[in-house]
């Protein structure tokens, strides 16, 4: 398993949980799911870019 | 002087005072009151999920939820757990840093326990690539179960819909 497949994994599920307990709508736990889910992927992806040349 | 409006007050009948004897009672007994109900179905909601993930969800009704959230926590713990070779942890006296991750993992509740009484998941596989991310998984799976238990006792008590 890659790096960003378990990134990608755990950015998922994370997403959903918390995206049903914080919103009650449907459509407002999907948006933010998603959202959630960028955030978590770009976050992540944007620290390794960073810490890339220090490797 | 007395003025003619003010009622002349009646040395034989004694009556109390409203400041300092207040209202009777007019709702039912602090047990079977609205507010006493509400927070006992929030704490068992939210007992009943800690104990088993979204347990609380169902049985408030909140079905739909309570599947998403049982199947996401579950996938989230095999995969760590089984696939990425993470390992449950036990609270250690000698190391009280130990507490920590172990209440993480607790937090599982009866899927914690059931590994804890077949030894599944507890065994170190340090030399696997993927067993620091699946410790992180099992981490985050039991904190999670504790964000889903408080989410369970604010619909119990009505504080969300």
């Amino acid at each position: 398993m890659t790096h960003l497949a378990a990134m990608s994994l755990f950015a998922f599920f994370i997403a959903v949980i918390f995206a049903i307990v914080t919103k009650q709508e449907t459509e407002d736990q999907v948006k933010y799911g998603i959202k959630v889910f960028l955030a978590f992927m770009l976050i992540g992806l944007g620290l390794a870019w960073v810490m890339y040349p220090f490797s | 002087m007395t003025s003619e409006t003010e009622p002349t007050p009646d040395p034989n009948k004694t009556e109390r005072p409203t400041a300092a004897w207040p209202a009777p009672p007019t709702t039912a007994p602090a047990s079977g009151s609205p507010g006493f109900i509400r927070i006992a179905r929030g704490v068992s909601a939210a007992v009943l999920g800690l104990l088993v993930p979204g347990l609380g969800h169902l049985i408030l009704g909140r079905w739909i939820r309570a599947i998403i959230l049982l199947s996401s926590i579950l996938a989230m713990f095999a995969i760590g757990a089984f696939w990425m070779e993470g390992r449950l942890h036990l609270p250690n006296l000698k190391e009280p840093i130990s507490f920590f991750p172990f209440m993480a993992n607790a937090g599982m509740g009866v899927i914690y326990l059931a590994c804890y009484l077949t030894r599944t998941a507890f065994a170190i596989h340090a030399e696997a690539p993927t067993y620091e991310y699946g410790n992180t998984f099992l981490f985050v799976t039991g904190l999670a179960n504790y964000l889903v238990a408080f989410d369970a006792y604010d619909i119990g008590t009505g504080k969300k819909s």
